[in-house]
């Protein structure tokens, strides 16, 4: 009977249901799917990372031995260790001279590469290599093929024995594109005794690669040859190229091999901070080495790090406020809707039946309607939205066996939002079951005094009957109330939050390419670019010379690891082409003779304007000292900014990688300028970059856009609803339609208003929130602007006002006659 | 002189098909100004029906309805409800205030609907009840909430009160009380007042009963000397 009751009620109140199905199923389905993706990729990652044992800590030197291996082995944290060999090369020009990297291995214990086709990586394989899976896919390649690449001028050619994705390369792009394309980047690992080094080195040398000083200087398989030469009273200038080559020939394979140094050696540990047991490695090594890293460094890992902790963030902080709004909408219309039958409650229990029954009654529609609407959620969520998204990502990154994850948080907030259904109703139940059956057989009084506060107004009196009317209701149905406010509340945080969103991009996109690179042309220019051609440049253009570097920069001068910080050193000419911004984003000339240090580094420092930063090449050891003259920002590069003079002054050449002008250089025809990329380019590599978070902002709005609709709908509703019986006596009593559709607009107005301004200061902290959270390199701004502000209102107050529309337009057709039959 | 009121072969159907029913089959009668009318009849018999058709609240299916020269069963929408602020004013059976206004403001509810209206504060101290004025209808008697619907149905000043059953909810002491009030209402201010009761009692006060059953009229009485309300001897 009571099963029957439930039916017959569902379909009565199809509305109320409606939005307790939509509103379950919109916030599980956010929440897991939106979670799905980050999930899924800690899932798979961790698997790819355990497998391929992925290092933790990268150290690069100029040759690290067998012992020195070893001893980092003995050190109790250390798990594994391994040397390697790294080469830059090339592919041939069929494939576009793709950039390839070239790990040379004599053994594979840690970053081992994961096969996707093909053989077991073979360190012991002398015709065959292996191949990133991403670049043999995107020219066809298939284990079996010969594959063709270059390194210093020599070209090898091997069989590839398989497919490979390496941790160390979930994200690559190649340097000269402007966005991901697997066609042009790659890196290949292959056997120590597969790779030619005496072709390498003789190679080398006829191209003058390494000349015969740098020979003499890194290794002594010269100097017998020395030796010989001082007999007959020469030096090592003497040495002739054939000489050498003629050497080279003679000499034995292992005296080749111990010219060429293993530059990398890699190891993993369990202990969660690597980068804090660097004293130790120094030690057992006598400082032998160059630089150690953590896989914060390493740019194929740190870039999916960061875009996954940006996802986080922007999907925890959408999930969090539905499952909070729609938590609070399914309470509120849960106890409105016991509320309203609270005289019917009373019935049954005055007829006898048992609370616990009569509870469960109520339950039972919240307890089916809500697990139907989050199972559903659930699943939509995690296999249709979270595979988009993993799909938006997998474009990008190379993560084998990435698909949308879920866990037990999904579980659990699916589990929170039925039982938070649940739990109300059962509450509003009991409330009402608890006074006795007699006071609620007849309605609640309002709680409110005698007087609604407004009534105090001087004015009173003198406002419209439609202005007291409401201000009466208002005051005197604060849950009501509370609901119209609340709704568009949260239209307002959630347009915010995803228009606000959605506006950084582009603001984003004025402040680097107006403000900062503010220049028409940009010339990447060539590696071995000099004065000379420096000279020539600026002859025939204006413009100005940029240099990037890598640096370590540090509060103290030689700090140790922990205390330093790796960033990117710009030198520019100061010609305002290259600007810097202040923490305000407004351009700033560096004042000549002081550097410009990042916000987020100089926190990082604890350094302000005014004190001194110590500063080293990456692959130096001199430190230099600078005074910040300005603290700079920039949406997604921390760096140390230097005047050339400045950077002159410490002895150090001036080599741009970047020439950028405001007059057309794309006919330039040298060998110095290697491409030219114009504004219009640049534009769209920056649309390109933000493409993947773009695409998922827009999920987003999309999505918020539905909740709006649901929740001011509910709201709507249930208002609606509560008041049917006091419309269709206004309009017995004699008020047109009309009259009552006016005052319910006023109200609706009023409230919404008042919602929209509570939501912004909400909206703003999700929004500041979420794009806080970001990586290290990532300084957005935030606050959005006024147009952001704009737009949201306007769409939360239309949808308020044509929800409105919508049930106002039923007061029209109100039954006068069945809404007041009875008390109820 | 035309009645004020004239219901002519009125018909109203629920339903449709196999489950249609007559509430009202072809009823037709006349009321003139200032006439206490009675409605009499068993439960189901069609009074609300009529009632809530005198009240412009419902529409006839075929007949005419003319009251006051105007043609209620053709009115739309804007002219009825026009017709309920101004013409009629209705008294339920359960009150149907407003919950979230008091009292006073129940009554007071008029003014924006009728330039014509009565003062709000005379009205509640016509029906005894100017000390509630601050009560929500909750806080109230149902006797109290019914004089107050009472008051809110005359603060319009209409020429015609309808009452649904008006004591149905209320013991008979306090149900006394109200009818007095609707009887002065009739001879004091002159109002016509239809009252729909299933009290047979009631009969001997009005000036005319009209008794339905099964959607008909089977008896339409004109009585030569009602009897005060105040008289008769509950
Ligand atoms: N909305 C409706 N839908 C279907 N049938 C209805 C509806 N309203 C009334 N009826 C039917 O019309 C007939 C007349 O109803 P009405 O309410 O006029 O009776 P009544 O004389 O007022 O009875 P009571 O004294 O019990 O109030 C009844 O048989 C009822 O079942
Ligand atoms: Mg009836």
């Amino acid at each position: 009977m009571l099963f029957k009751k439930m039916l017959r009620e569902i379909r009565l109140d199809f509305g109320h249901f409606l939005s307790i199905f939509l509103l379950s199923f919109l916030a599980v389905m956010l929440f897991s799917g939106l979670e799905s993706n980050v999930i899924g990729a800690n899932q798979a990652r961790e698997k790819f990372h355990e497998e391929t044992n992925l290092a933790d800590g990268w150290l690069y030197g100029e040759n690290f031995s067998d012992e020195d291996a070893e001893k980092i082995s003995s050190l109790s944290f250390v798990n594994d260790v391994q040397r390697r060999m790294k080469f830059s090369g090339s592919a041939d020009s069929e494939h576009d001279n793709a950039e390839l990297t070239i790990f040379v291995e004599n053994e594979n214990l840690v970053s081992k590469p994961y096969i996707v086709s093909g053989e077991d990586f073979d360190v012991a394989s002398e015709d065959g290599i292996w191949l990133a899976d991403r670049f043999a896919q995107a020219w066809e390649i298939k284990p079996g093929d010969t594959f063709s690449f270059s390194v210093e001028g020599l070209t090898i050619t091997k069989e590839v024995k398989g497919l490979i994705d390496s941790p160390e390369y979930e994200y690559m792009m190649a340097s000269d594109d402007l966005k991901i394309d697997f066609h042009h980047i790659g890196y290949i690992y292959m056997s120590y005794d597969g790779f030619p080094f005496r072709e390498y080195i003789s190679c080398m040398i006829e191209n003058n690669t390494i000349s015969v000083s740098d020979i003499i200087e890194n290794s002594d398989s010269l100097d017998d040859i020395i030796a010989n030469l001082e007999q007959y009273g020469m030096t090592k200038d003497d040495i002739t190229k054939d000489m050498i080559l003629e050497k080279i020939e003679k000499m034995s394979e292992e005296d080749i091999r111990s010219m060429i140094p293993f530059t990398q050696m890699i190891f993993t540990t369990d202990e969660e901070d690597v980068m804090s047991h660097e004293d130790e490695i120094a030690d057992a090594i006598d400082d032998n080495y160059a630089v150690m890293l953590d896989s914060s460094s390493i740019t194929g890992i740190v870039r999916l790090d960061d875009e996954l902790a940006q996802h986080n963030s922007v999907s925890w902080g959408f999930s969090v406020v539905f499952v909070i709004i729609a938590m609070l909408v399914i309470f509120i219309s849960m106890n409105r809707m016991v509320d309203n039958q609270r005289i019917q409650i009373g019935t049954m229990k005055a007829l006898g039946m048992k609370k616990g029954k009569i509870i469960f009654h109520y339950i039972s529609y919240n307890l089916i309607i809500s697990l139907l609407g989050s199972v559903g959620g659930f699943f939509v969520g995690v296999f249709a939205l979270g595979e988009k998204i993993v799909g938006l990502f997998n474009g990008n990154y190379t993560v084998p066996g990435w698909e949308a994850g879920f866990d037990a948080t999904s579980i659990l907030i699916m589990i929170l939002v039925v039982g938070g259904s649940v739990l109300s109703s059962c509450m509003s139940c009991a409330k009402i079951l608890k006074i006795n059956p007699a006071e609620s057989l007849r309605p609640a009084p309002p709680r409110s005094g005698k007087k609604c506060i407004f009534e105090f107004l001087p004015f009173w009196n003198k406002l419209g009957f439609s202005t007291q009317y409401n201000l009466r209701n208002i005051t005197r149905s604060k849950v009501r109330t509370f609901m119209g406010i609340f709704g568009t509340t949260c239209g307002m945080i959630l347009m915010l939050a995803s228009v606000g969103s959605l506006g950084f991009v582009d603001e984003l996109s004025d402040w680097s390419l107006e403000k900062i690179q503010n220049y028409d042309y940009q010339a990447s220019l060539s590696d071995d670019f000099n004065a000379e051609d420096m000279q020539k440049i600026s002859d025939q253009y204006e413009g100005e010379f940029v240099e990037f570097g890598t640096i370590e920069v540090a509060a103290k001068s030689n700090a140790v690891s922990a205390d330093r910080s790796l960033q990117t050193l710009i030198v520019t000419e100061g010609k305002g082409l290259y600007n810097l911004t202040d923490v305000n984003l407004e351009v700033q000339e560096l004042p000549e003779g002081k550097a410009a240090l990042s916000r987020k580094v100089a926190e990082k420092l604890n350094l302000n304007v005014g004190d001194t930063v110590y500063w080293h090449m990456y692959d130096e050891n001199t430190w230099y000292e600078a005074e910040i003259g300005l603290i700079s920002r920039a949406p997604s590069l921390t760096s140390l900014t230097l005047l050339r003079s400045d950077f002159e002054e410490t002895n150090h050449e001036f080599k741009p990688s970047m020439f950028v002008t405001d007059e057309d250089i794309t006919g330039y025809d040298g060998e110095e300028i290697v491409s030219v990329l114009v504004k219009s380019d640049l534009e769209e590599a920056y649309v390109n970059n933000m493409s993947v978070i773009n695409d998922l902002i827009s999920v987003l709005l999309v999505f918020s856009v539905i909740m709006i609709v649901v929740v001011l709908y509910s709201s709507g509703n249930i208002s609606f609803h509560e008041r049917n019986k006091e419309f269709a006596t206004m309009k017995v009593i004699g008020f047109s339609s009309k009259k009552i559709r006016n005052l319910i607009t006023k109200e609706n107005i009023w409230l919404s208003v008042i919602g929209v301004i509570i939501g912004i200061p909400f909206g703003n902290a999700v929004l500041s929130a979420m794009v806080n959270s970001n990586g290290e390199n990532y300084d957005y701004p935030t606050s959005a602007s006024p147009v952001v502000y704009l737009i949201s209102a306007a769409f939360v107050l239309i949808v308020s006002a044509l929800v409105s529309f919508m049930f106002s337009r039923r007061i029209k057709k109100l039954d006068m006659v069945g809404s007041l039959k009875g008390m109820e | 002189m035309a009645a004020l009121i004239e219901f002519k072969n009125i018909v109203k159907v629920y339903g449709t098909g196999e489950a249609a029913q007559k509430a009202v089959d072809d009823v037709s009668f006349t009321i003139e100004e200032g006439e206490f009318v009675v409605i009499l009849g068993q439960s189901g018999a069609g009074k609300s029906t009529i009632l809530n058709m005198l009240g412009g609240m419902d529409t006839p299916d075929s007949g005419t309805i003319n009251i006051d020269g105007g043609l209620v069963s053709s009115m739309n929408d804007k002219q009825l409800s026009d017709y309920r602020a101004k013409t009629v004013g209705f008294i339920f059976q359960f009150y149907n205030l407003i919950p979230t206004l008091t009292a006073y403001e129940n009554v007071a509810l008029i003014k924006s609907i009728s330039k014509d209206s009565l003062d709000p504060m005379e009205m509640l101290k016509s029906v005894g009840l100017e000390s509630h004025k601050n009560k929500f209808p909750s806080q109230m008697s149902g006797g109290e909430q019914q004089r107050v619907s009472i008051a809110r149905a005359i603060a319009k000043n209409p020429k015609i009160i309808l009452g649904d059953e008006p004591t149905g909810a209320l013991d008979s002491n306090t149900g006394v009380i109200v009818l007095e009030l609707m009887w002065k209402l009739c001879r004091e201010d002159k109002r016509t007042v239809i009252i729909v009761t299933h009290n047979a009692d009631i009969a001997q006060c009005a000036d005319k009963v009209i008794r339905m059953k099964n959607g008909k009229i089977i008896e339409i009485k004109q009585n030569e000397n009602p009897v005060p309300v105040s008289e008769v001897n509950w």
